[in-house]
């Protein structure tokens, strides 16, 4: 190190270089009582993300081997109920929604319909069909079909068959496994396009366009020698690490933030959908030191985020042109980089600028609460908009940015959504009655 | 025993050898967390931080240079750290405010006794504290300094000027 020292160095140095003070005993208590804490800390983040995983796991399996099943159920549902047996409908609709969510397999279903339903076949090889009116047999399908809407979730590949008394049907109970006859139904033989279908819900892409409205937070002066240059919320603030700047920051101006993204929706039933996908969100913020010698400095932050929400979305209203709903999500954050650039003023006149790029540790879990309105525009395209509240759970990880300000910020956000389901209306056989 | 066998003993866990290394560098740390703390209860957190941050990448120490350099680097990057957590962008004065400040400290008989020259350093904002601190005792160039705060050299150059020149004043007075 070069020879450097002036009277003043040289007598801080030597005076404070080698001070030797003792800190208060309880200090190694509290450092003692972290490290056992850090240990259970530990612990606890392990089992968590082993629960998540397992939790996945299950999730995955069971919306892999649910659409099947539920096509099953209700094509087997609703050839009882073409046969004239509503209360065995009933019956069969509830044994095996239980028997499939117990084993998800076909074989159960077969089974589970057998056991409930002796009239769909029997040993003399007829069907036991009481032969309706066509009134009657319209009434009594409306009635399963409500029913059944009401009983279980929609799937992509569910279709009403809307089945009277098949002749078909009634001479191929007895001799061939029921599995095999109900998949006969499918190709039907007359697609009847007066046929009233139940709204078939599907996967859902939406594009989505959301915006955090960020207020000009304004000047941030001093108040008083004993106040603060800078308005953090004091929770928000003291959790703000890495904020980089070692001046005194007189203004900070945050910009509106923005994002974007693509969102799957996935209906577990006729009213609920559990939504998930991607989204991209920018902060950007810029600090402005005082001026101190006829200098100032300026650093423009961008913050880049990109986030895995996953919420449920409640459709309360269902019009023909507007369906109302309202959302509940948690977005897991990571941010993918901080993109700052400084400015040096002097007497007011830019200098000399630098760019640098800095990583973002850690992660930002945040809650959406909103509700909105989606209104069909052309096929299976349609527009939503939705408002609400962001509240974000802030860690010690993040940069500072406008959410280490306040943790509540409303939220706006406008999309596009489009069905992603092959078919809405494949059709449904026509009541032959 | 040797610092080679007590740092073995800490790596493995050992809740006495861990101690007695405390006590071997807590003196000499907490005066170094205070001339970059505002106060006693804010350097007790900075130690605090430091020594949990010494015992967690004690087995990234590999020997090469004396271990209480390593553990003041630790403690000094630690002071920073929570500095800009903590301080500066929630009470930190400018230095212009900082001159404006009546007299607080009460001048002693003997002006260059450690606890009034570190009173002196206590009371300058933070961001000066730290620059003085690591240019005139740490021994840090002005390049290391911006390049360790993330300010330009001339901005440490500057903040490190206008902190002697108020200390100056402040002993001499």
């Amino acid at each position: 190190m070069e020879n450097r020292k002036d009277h003043i160095e040289q007598l801080f140095a030597e005076k404070l270089g080698k001070l030797d003070m003792q800190p208060p005993q309880m200090v190694w208590h509290r450092i003692d009582a972290r490290r056992k804490n850090r240990r259970i800390m530990l612990l606890f983040r392990y089992a968590a993300v082993v629960v998540l995983l397992l939790a996945s796991g299950f999730t995955i399996r069971y919306f892999l081997t649910q659409p099947e099943n539920q096509t099953l159920t209700k094509q087997l549902v609703l050839t009882q109920a073409g046969n004239n047996s509503l209360q065995n409908a009933v019956d069969v609709a509830e044994a095996v929604t239980a028997s499939s969510a117990v084993s998800g397999s076909v074989e159960t279903l077969v089974s589970a319909s057998r056991t409930a339903t002796p009239t769909a076949s029997n040993d003399t090889g007829k069907s036991e069909t009481r032969q309706l009116t066509a009134t009657e047999s319209e009434q009594q399908l409306a009635d399963a079909t409500m029913l059944l809407s009401s009983a279980m979730p929609e799937d992509k590949n569910s279709e009403i068959v809307s089945a009277g008394t098949t002749d078909h049907l009634a001479d191929s109970t007895d001799s061939e496994d029921l599995s095999t006859l109900l998949l006969a139904l499918i190709p039907a033989p007359e697609i009847a396009d007066d046929v009233p279908t139940l709204a078939v819900q599907n996967v859902n892409i939406s594009l989505a366009f959301g915006q955090t409205p960020g207020f000009n937070s304004g000047t941030n002066g001093s108040d008083g020698i004993a106040g603060a240059n800078f308005s953090f919320d004091k929770f928000a603030g003291d959790l703000a690490y890495e904020t980089r700047y070692f001046e005194e920051v007189e203004r900070t101006d945050f910009s509106m933030p923005l994002s974007f993204g693509l969102l799957f929706s996935y209906p577990v039933s006729q009213s609920l959908l559990i939504e998930s996908g991607l989204q991209y969100t920018r902060l950007a913020h810029e600090n402005s030191t005082f001026v101190i010698n006829d200098y100032q400095n300026r650093y423009k932050t961008n913050l880049h985020y990109l986030g895995l929400p996953l919420g449920i979305r409640f459709v309360m209203l269902k019009d023909k042109r507007i369906r109302l709903f309202i959302t509940q999500a948690f977005v897991l954050e990571k941010g993918l980089g901080s993109h700052s650039v400084t400015e040096r003023y002097f007497k007011g006149k830019l200098y000399e600028t630098s760019r640098d790029n800095t990583h973002i540790r850690g992660m930002q879990l945040s809650s959406v609460s909103s509700g909105g309105a989606e209104t069909s525009l052309v096929g299976k395209l349609s527009a939503y908009v939705q408002a609400g509240v962001q509240v974000f759970f802030l860690n010690e990880t993040q940069p500072f940015n406008m959410r280490s300000e306040h943790s509540a910020w409303p939220s706006f956000q406008a999309g596009l959504r489009f069905d992603l389901s092959a078919e809405n209306k494949r059709g449904a056989i026509k009541n032959t009655h | 025993m040797d610092e080679k066998q007590l740092l073995k003993d800490c790596l493995d866990g050992n809740r006495q050898a861990q101690k007695r290394l405390y006590d071997q560098f807590a003196g000499k740390m907490f005066a170094l967390c205070m001339r970059y703390a505002r106060n006693q209860q804010m350097a007790e957190d900075f130690l605090q931080e430091g020594f949990i941050r010494v015992f967690s990448k004690l087995d990234t120490f590999r020997g090469q240079g004396s271990f209480e350099g390593w553990i003041r680097t630790i403690m000094v990057n630690t002071s920073l750290e929570l500095l800009r957590k903590n301080d500066l962008l929630k009470k930190s004065l400018s230095i212009s405010e900082a001159f404006e400040l009546p007299d607080q400290l009460e001048l002693p008989a003997d002006r260059l006794n450690e606890q009034y020259l570190l009173s002196c350093i206590q009371s300058l904002p933070a961001g000066f504290r730290a620059v003085f601190n690591l240019y005139a005792i740490e021994g840090y160039t002005h390049k290391e300094i911006g390049e360790l705060l993330s300010i330009s050299e001339g901005t440490s150059k500057s903040q490190y000027a206008r902190a002697k020149a108020w200390l100056q004043q402040r002993i001499s007075n």
